[in-house]
């Protein structure tokens, strides 16, 4: 990888990354930290990073610097509390999205990132199991589950894909 | 596979999206049939799976992630520096000694035929002399001007030699005046009975054909100080006839002399020029039968050619 090529993933995966350790961990400290490090682990390892691969393999350290983090607690050093969800059908439904992202936050972290993987980024399972070193199989269980309980929080939404 | 209670729900997605055969998909169907809870589930996402939507979120420090591609360049700009640094001084070193060799090279090819000629002559001339000790000394009946056209030249301090009628007359008793140099009388070969005394210039060849066996080192600013210090015994040499450069003392005879008053300018000479670049470049002296050198990082031999009469 080339000087070049690594400031094209800079700047087409730094907001990526970014919204992805922001939305997991709720802190912007801590998901400018998940960005900056998993960077320089992108131009460590430079030399062995498959052409082509540059996203999965920024996903993938920053996926591991977050579980990290969570395991340390930091995820609870929150600087923007969580707008916590109370169900209710009678949202209208513009705010049906800021009501799903608050809610997020009270998925387990599993859920949560497989989920945000899958919407956010729009990962297939099966590179959702390559980033987060799980089987296909427990990918897709996780966002069942995950849906499952959006889906009974939010009631019966418009936003349907 | 069996689908049952424990693994449905890694199939409820495929369910849904419609990317199941339809095999299994029947399989499917007949499991959701025979347990309530999962058709719940399954069926409420049925009525619509809900999706986050993607917020935009812009890094603020994205600047501090770029990386500037001039590293390379300024390594490689590091370490050719010292390399043409090096090789600047070298080139100097070069350029000082190649004056200083050619300027020995022009007195090496004109001094030992002079010396050569000297010592032949002062060998006929100690023989003549042996005769004319008893012939009276004839007045002066034409004035001869010495031929110097065999002398060599030399570079940049070639001095005219006087004109004949401008040089003194040697004393008569200096002439007949034991065999020692200065008061050894030179054969009048022509017969004017006249005798010239070659000053300065014929004293720098006699000095300079000393560096036959000097060192390489031996520079241009030795010899310009070994003539200035040699300038002070003209008597050495006298030119008798316009054609053959007498001189009744072997040029060698001062050596002992002469390598004390180079040993100072010549440790100043090529080894000072060399000392700057002897810690970056390796330097060795050689010596054999014929050759004097120095050899500058196993590339560049300076020779010098050497003389053992």
């Amino acid at each position: 990888m080339t000087v070049s090529e690594y400031n094209k993933c800079v700047e087409a995966y730094s907001d990526n990354i970014y919204r992805f350790a922001l939305k997991s961990l709720t802190n912007r400290e801590s998901a400018q930290d998940v960005v900056q490090d998993s960077f320089l682990k992108l131009w460590e390892n430079r030399g062995s990073v498959i052409r082509g691969k540059e996203k999965s393999y920024l996903f993938t350290v920053a996926y591991h610097f977050i579980i990290n983090l969570v395991r340390q607690g930091k995820r609870y050093a929150s600087d923007e509390p969580a707008q916590h969800l109370h169900g209710r059908n009678d949202r209208p439904a513009e705010d049906v999205a800021e009501i799903m992202n608050a809610f997020l936050d009270k998925l387990p972290a599993m859920q949560k990132h497989v989920v945000l993987l899958r919407d956010y980024e729009g990962y297939s399972y099966r590179e959702i199991a390559d980033i987060t070193s799980l089987t296909e199989a427990q990918v897709k269980v996780y966002i069942f589950r995950a849906r499952v309980a959006l889906k009974k929080s939010i009631g019966d939404i418009n936003h349907i894909l | 596979m069996k689908i049952d209670k424990g693994n449905y729900q890694e199939f409820a997605l495929d369910y849904l999206e419609d990317n199941m055969p339809d095999g299994e998909k029947m399989e499917f169907e007949k499991f959701l049939a025979q347990d309530e809870n999962a058709r719940n589930e399954v069926c409420s996402l049925a009525s619509g799976i809900p999706v986050l939507d993607a917020t935009e979120e812009i890094y603020p420090d994205k600047k501090s992630l770029y990386r500037k591609p001039s590293g390379g360049r300024k390594f490689l700009h590091r370490a050719v520096y010292p390399a043409g640094a090096a090789a600047a001084v070298l080139l100097a070193v070069l350029m000082l000694w190649r004056n200083d060799d050619t300027a020995v090279a022009v007195e090496e090819g004109a001094v030992p035929e002079t010396s050569e000629t000297a010592v032949a002559v002062n060998t006929e001339t100690m023989a003549a002399l042996s005769q004319k000790e008893s012939m009276p000394t004839e007045p002066a009946t034409d004035t001869v001007k010495p031929n110097f056209t065999q002398l060599p030249a030399q570079k940049g301090e070639e001095k005219p030699l006087p004109e004949n009628k401008d040089i003194p007359e040697e004393p008569a008793e200096a002439k007949t005046s034991g065999a020692v140099a200065p008061a050894i009388p030179v054969r009048d070969t022509d017969g004017t009975g006249e005798d010239y005394q070659a000053p300065v210039m014929a004293e720098t060849e006699a000095v300079i054909s000393g560096y036959m066996l000097a060192e390489v080192e031996e520079d241009m600013a030795e010899a310009v100080a070994v003539t200035a210090q040699s300038v002070a015994v003209p008597e050495d040499i006298r030119i008798s006839d316009g054609q053959e450069l007498l001189t009744a003392v072997d040029p060698f005879a001062g050596m002992e002399q002469r390598e004390d008053i180079r040993k100072e300018p010549l440790r100043k000479g090529l080894s000072a020029l060399l000392r700057p670049v002897e810690n970056m470049i390796p330097i060795d002296r050689f010596e054999d039968n014929d050759t004097k050198g120095v050899e500058i990082a196993s590339l560049i031999r300076i020779t010098k050619r050497t003389r053992k009469d």
